[in-house]
């Protein structure tokens, strides 16, 4: 073993330590006791020992596997080949103890038997592998059921919340799409042909557990069209302190109905006389404050799909971006095709006009917003606009309300 | 080379998913979190399903990640999952098991937490522990800054949740 005095710092203090469980895997395997020792080198150096290797795979596969090496295999001998190995997760990050358990005595066979639960991108993440025993390890997995995921310019494993399996607001089956796009992407999973990565993220609800407006290419985050559910009496209840505020998960024991929850909707569009909650449902913008903090009083409607968000990326090579609407309402339905023929006409614009290296929301920005939506056959909607209701440019007046009230269209639709 | 199995994608997660949540699929009616750490979700059948969060550094090994599927087997009938913030969830559906496993956590030294008006887990990109082109570390910032902000991942004390992800 390696002496690790600044890593041993890290074994301290009560969240869980990294450190600590690497140095009882090291006990077995010599190559994590190298990873400590080289890691111990960057906090003493400040600079990484790893370089990016060439071109390492599977078979067959352009995808799923990141070259690693280390810049000193003299002296950690263990990490000459570090390779990842990305394994696509299922579907909500759940398991049976007998699949994880599978899934570590392959890794444990072929590789470091050091994790990531999980990559940000969602895959399971095998961290050091050599390349001998990267096909190995890639037919043991497969035997089992298990493929990689992406990387490089290719469709990335796409990512899911838990949806309908434990949430309550979830508007489509978030896990099943994730599984239906993810096998309906198989190809450009596994052979990059785009011109940089593409992200696929889906939400049950606009609370977007999975992040998906920052982190990925393509969001699907669902909504419902009609009216949020009201239990009048369970409102009475939270403002009577009889319910707990966020289900007991606030950092006050009673609701102020006005303070907490009519004061801060974003729209102004709710009310509370209190006896009635009332809610303007045509001006809600789906923040889900008032629904998150009485979820036994609230829930979102029936008439439910999800809203399709584009091009968010992080800061290369433009500045970071978030997603802006391209499809305000989409019903999401098994086998999902209308979502499945917008992706591939999204990745077919972008892999004909994207420079290498260029996100899809790059490509929008330089060629325009027309130009994409004539491409892919959406029709331009008032929801696009990607700051709504801040338009400093129009100024309403009554005529305009009035001419509204009788009838007149401000914007037409195909 | 015939053999050769390719592209088949993840598994479904049907085939993970604990008895209570297959039947209750879609029929979630509302949730509380009657502690820091510790969700209820109760469904339109009546149906209830705790699940405790944990802390993790997201960094496991195989023998960590053994661990907590002996805990899962012991508790929750063999299940768990995997939160976005690469927190674990331990799935239980035997509400006598909740304390029993909450005293094992803690003689295990696992911290739960994340849920609520809480500081949930840091995600995080691979740091110096795995990657080429990184300034600063990754999963040491991380620890050190947990450890700091610890009494808010255990409680609900502030304002709203705090959620930090430096990455896409």
């Amino acid at each position: 073993m390696h002496k690790t005095p600044l890593l041993d710092q890290l074994e301290s203090g009560p969240y869980p330590s990294f450190v600590k469980d690497l140095k009882r895997l090291a006990a077995q395997k010599p190559q994590v006791a190298d990873l400590l020792g080289q890691l111990e080198r960057s906090y003493k150096e400040k600079i990484t020992h790893w370089k990016h290797g060439g071109i390492v795979g599977v078979l067959g596969y352009g995808s799923g596997i990141i070259g690693r090496y280390s810049d000193l295999p003299d002296e950690f001998p263990g990490l000459e080949h570090f390779h990842t190995m990305r394994i696509n997760q299922p579907s909500g990050w759940y398991y049976s103890t007998e699949a994880l358990r599978e899934l570590c005595d392959i890794w444990d066979k072929h590789g470091s038997g050091i994790l990531n639960l999980h990559g940000a991108t969602g895959d399971i993440v095998f961290l050091g592998c050599r390349t001998d025993d990267l096909e190995p390890c890639f037919a043991d997995l497969t035997a089992k059921g298990w493929d990689i995921g992406g990387s490089g310019s290719a469709m990335r494993s796409p990512s899911c919340c838990v949806g309908p399996s434990r949430c309550e607001w979830s508007c489509y089956d978030t896990m099943e799409a994730c599984y239906q796009l993810t096998q309906e992407f198989q190809f450009d999973l596994h052979r990059p042909s785009f011109p940089y990565k593409y992200k696929l993220k889906f939400s049950g609800c606009p609370n977007d557990c999975v992040a998906s407006v920052a982190r990925s290419d393509m969001s699907m985050i669902g909504v419902w069209q009609d009216d949020i559910r009201i239990d009048q009496a369970a409102v009475k209840a939270y403002a009577g302190g009889e319910l707990k505020p966020r289900g007991g998960g606030a950092n006050v024991d009673k609701l102020d109905i006005k303070a907490d929850v009519t004061d801060l909707c974003p729209t102004a569009c709710m009310s509370w006389d209190g006896s009635t909650l009332k809610i303007d449902n045509k001006n809600c913008n789906h923040c889900m404050h008032c629904i998150n903090m009485m979820p036994q009083a609230l829930r979102p409607g029936t008439d439910v799909g999800c809203t399709i968000l584009l091009g968010s990326h992080a800061p290369i090579l433009e500045g970071a971006q978030m997603s802006w609407v391209i499809v305000p309402f989409m019903r999401m339905e098994e086998p999902f095709d209308e979502l499945k023929e917008l992706t591939t006409n999204i990745t077919e614009w972008w892999a004909e006009h994207g420079k290498n290296r260029e996100r899809t929301g790059e490509l929008i920005m330089r060629l325009g917003m027309r130009a994409f939506l004539e491409a892919v056959g959406l029709p331009p909607v008032p929801q696009t606009v990607r700051v709504p209701r801040a338009n400093p440019f129009f100024f309403w007046q009554q005529s305009d309300f009035d001419a509204e009230a009788a009838g007149k269209k401000y914007y037409t639709t195909k | 080379m015939s053999e050769r199995i390719t592209d088949i994608g993840p598994p479904h997660f049907g085939k993970f998913l604990p008895p209570i949540i297959k039947e209750n699929y879609g029929k979630w009616k509302y949730h509380e979190i009657p502690e820091p750490g510790v969700l209820k979700h109760v469904s339109e059948s009546g149906a209830e399903l705790y699940s405790i969060r944990i802390a993790s550094p997201r960094i496991l090994t195989t023998l960590q990640a053994r661990d907590l599927c002996d805990i899962a087997d012991k508790y929750c009938g063999g299940y768990l999952r995997f939160t976005s913030r690469h927190n674990a969830e331990f799935l239980v559906s035997d509400k006598a098991q909740l304390e029993p496993l909450k005293a094992e956590l803690a003689q295990r030294g696992i911290p739960k937490g994340g849920t609520g008006h809480s500081v949930t887990n840091i995600v995080h990109t691979q740091g110096w522990i795995h990657c080429h082109t990184p300034a600063i570390d990754a999963s040491g910032v991380v620890k050190a800054v947990m450890d700091d902000v610890f009494e808010y991942f255990g409680s609900h004390q502030l304002p709203a949740q705090v959620i930090s992800r430096p990455d896409a």
